[in-house]
């Protein structure tokens, strides 16, 4: 992490950049979601649109966490904490698959697609 | 005491214990909110109804996104203001952030009242329609359960003084009287007194309170302490009767029950044996007699019209008309005639999706889904509004053909003939306020050279993301006279009034309205409780500072660096909930 006056004084412009960056990456998200000529995939929303602004997103998180949290340059335990906790959260995101195996869900209630 | 490690690391981790404690809390709330996303994603891959995509205004999630990406960088800026010791700084930079925090939320009060103030209507052939409930005579929401009532029913353990004031209150001036004799009984002691507390007949006050003999409320609050009363000494006859009974039964069991050798005949032979002998106690009256009690107070009312709020209770009969009772929650009856209960609103939107959905699980041909929605328009009565929403429609459907035209041309077909883009059902289904305003404008030629329905012109007519800012703009698109009531002719939202039973779900969009709306409260409510909470801390900070700066300028630099790594754990979140909420 930045110490000295000097590296401070650095730090602060990488900050100004990076917020730069998260403002077009936001604007980005907007575009893609709302500009025909931008809309990946089928018509309208689907996997593509949505992987696409989870992607967008993710990376605007990791700006955050690495340049603003300094993720990018904190003490082994911290990762352990963040990343440990994050490996949950993750694995809790996912639980979602286990509905694919409820075979009355998914064989008779499980709605037929209207977009 | 001293408190150790909150500037210096310790050896072992690196790192000050304060700054291991944000981590440690940061984990949990990774776990938090990854949990609610998880329920997220569940509840809309496995949804049973259309999930409503894309039906948030976009532009105040965009303005917060870029707020809160703002005040990230501002925070690290007062922290970094502090390590340089520069005070007057890090108060700039804290008072911004600060700012932001309450536009934050401001914008969030605006967004969430709009909604609350949003009214969907699900007929029974599952179309939804969204628009504003007119207002009753006290300003709120015109959305009642209305009965004649002639016959009310009161629980007297339950009966519920709120509701009952508002039942009072309506009834005004008309006659109540006591629809049953009711006699108390009073203990004094071990010493019965029986005495009247009202006729048949009698004419009751409605408005004094308990205190006034031959009220009402006198006489609920009288017969509930005589029913109290009495249940807990018919209790005590009942137990004693029942000891008593089953001491007889074992002191004789010797000379009964000899006969009897399987044990579980012996069982059921003792049961009954104690069972007669308490019927020959209580028949006695070894004990006291058994008092008769009734927990209920009956009043005739005179035809009095009750608007009950449809969240107290349910209606049997909604009918107008029809004879009905309405149960509130507090086991109240209000019996009577069904009166007006219909939903007048401006309507804002029309969805047929869930019917669609609806008629494809049940296998049924396009045609008969579409001649559904025909019959919809075809049913919706005679009414100027009615006409108006039937005019839309037919534009829409306009509209539609156009856009699928444009998709085929733009991006053509596959090599089976198979257009590569085709309309979604939220473009065929769905009429959006932004398409009422234009095919109004459309309708009344408000530009001569755009009167017809092409792709342009509804496009040309739409208003922008500013006029939409929290949603359907009624107040510009419906404008009302000196007395605040719509002007049908100029109302680009038109009134319909729906019968209480075509209705099928009814609702404002809260969470009881579906998954999707209780999903988003959630999530945004708590994230919102985040944004208050590090606004307070960081506003410790900035306002209480100051001494804890001239003491140990790196101690106050610590706690910002600490309160910040929240402030932009609050900011990462948001990151996410605006794609999935407002873009996805």
């Amino acid at each position: 992490m930045a110490d000295s006056p000097e590296e401070i004084k650095k730090a602060v412009k990488l900050y100004t950049i990076i917020g730069l960056v998260l403002f077009v990456c936001t604007g980005l998200t907007v575009a893609v979601a709302t500009i025909p000529a931008l809309d990946f995939g089928a018509h309208g929303f689907d996997m593509a649109d949505a992987i696409i602004g989870l992607a967008i997103a993710s990376f605007k998180a990791s700006l955050v966490a690495f340049i603003f949290m300094h993720l990018n340059h904190e003490k082994k335990m911290v990762y352990w904490i963040f990343f440990g906790s994050l490996a949950f959260g993750v694995a809790l995101i996912l639980l979602f698959a286990f509905g694919f195996l409820d075979p009355i869900t998914f064989d008779e209630m499980l709605p037929k697609k209207v977009s | 005491m001293e408190i150790p490690y909150i500037v210096n690391a310790r050896k072992d981790t690196g790192l000050n214990n304060s700054k291991i404690a944000i981590w440690l809390f940061l984990a949990s709330e990774v776990m938090l909110f990854g949990g609610l996303f998880s329920s997220y994603i569940f509840l809309r891959i496995f949804a049973d109804y259309p999930w409503p995509e894309r039906v948030l205004p976009v532009l105040p999630g965009l303005l917060n996104t870029f707020i809160l990406i703002a005040s990230s960088v501002t925070v690290v800026f007062a922290w970094a203001s502090l390590k340089l010791r520069n005070w007057k700084a890090f108060k700039g930079y804290m008072s911004f952030t600060l700012v932001c925090a309450a536009i934050f939320m401001v914008f969030k009060g605006f967004e969430y009242s709009a909604k609350l103030g949003h009214q969907n209507v699900q007929t029974t052939d599952f179309t939804n329609v969204e628009g504003h409930v007119h207002y009753d005579d006290n300003d709120k929401a015109d959305n009642y359960y209305s009965v004649v009532t002639n016959e009310i029913l009161f629980d007297l353990t339950s009966y519920y003084d709120q509701y009952l004031n508002r039942i009072t209150k309506q009834i005004g001036d008309k006659k109540v009287t006591s629809a049953m004799d009711v006699v108390i009984n009073d203990f004094d002691g071990d010493k019965l007194i029986q005495k009247p507390l009202v006729a048949k007949d009698t004419v009751l006050d409605i408005v004094a309170d308990d205190g006034e003999e031959g009220s009402l409320r006198y006489i609920l609050a009288e017969a509930k302490d005589s029913y109290i009363e009495t249940r807990a000494h018919n209790e005590q006859v009942r137990e004693s009767a029942l000891r008593q009974a089953w001491k007889n039964v074992r002191s004789n069991e010797g000379n009964r029950f000899t006969a009897v050798t399987d044990l579980t005949q012996y069982d059921q032979a003792q049961k009954d044996a104690a069972n007669e002998e308490y019927g020959r106690i209580v028949e006695a009256g070894d004990f006291g007699s058994i008092l008769k009690n009734s927990g209920l107070f009956k009043v005739a009312v005179d035809n009095a019209k009750i608007d009950i709020k449809p969240s107290w209770g349910r209606m049997s009969e909604k009918k107008e008309g029809a004879k009905t009772g309405v149960s509130l929650l507090d086991q109240t009856v209000l019996a009577g005639v069904a009166g007006d209960s219909s939903i007048v609103l401006n309507v804002d939107a029309i969805d047929h999706r869930h019917l669609v959905m609806k008629g494809r699980e049940r296998e049924y041909s396009q045609d008969k889904i579409n001649a559904m929605i025909e019959d919809w328009y075809a049913n919706l009565g005679d009414s100027q509004g009615a006409d108006q929403l039937r005019q839309y429609w037919g534009m829409h459907k306009e509209w539609r053909e156009l856009w699928t035209a444009k998709l085929l041309k733009d991006y053509g077909t596959d090599e089976d003939g198979k257009a590569n883009r085709v309309p979604i059902d939220i473009e065929l289904y769905r009429i959006t306020w932004k398409q009422m305003v234009s095919y109004k404008a459309i309708m009344d030629g408000k530009d001569e050279e755009r009167n017809t329905v092409t792709l342009d012109n509804v496009k040309h007519f739409e208003p922008g993301m500013i006029a939409g800012f929290t949603g359907a703009n009624h107040s510009k698109f419906n404008p009302t006279d000196d007395d605040h009531n719509v002007i049908a002719a100029t109302a680009s939202f038109p009134e319909l009034k729906v019968a209480r039973e075509d209705i099928r779900f009814e609702s404002v969009f809260s969470p009881k309205m579906n998954n999707y709306y209780a999903i988003y409260f959630t999530i945004t409510g708590l994230h919102g409780l985040h944004v208050i909470g590090g606004a307070l801390v960081l506003g410790y900070y900035l306002f209480f500072g100051r001494k804890m700066y001239e003491e140990n300028p790196e101690w106050l630099a610590n706690r910002v660096e600490v309160a910040g790594l929240f402030w932009h754990f609050v900011d990462l979140v948001w990151i996410f909930v605006f794609p999935i909420f407002y873009l996805m």
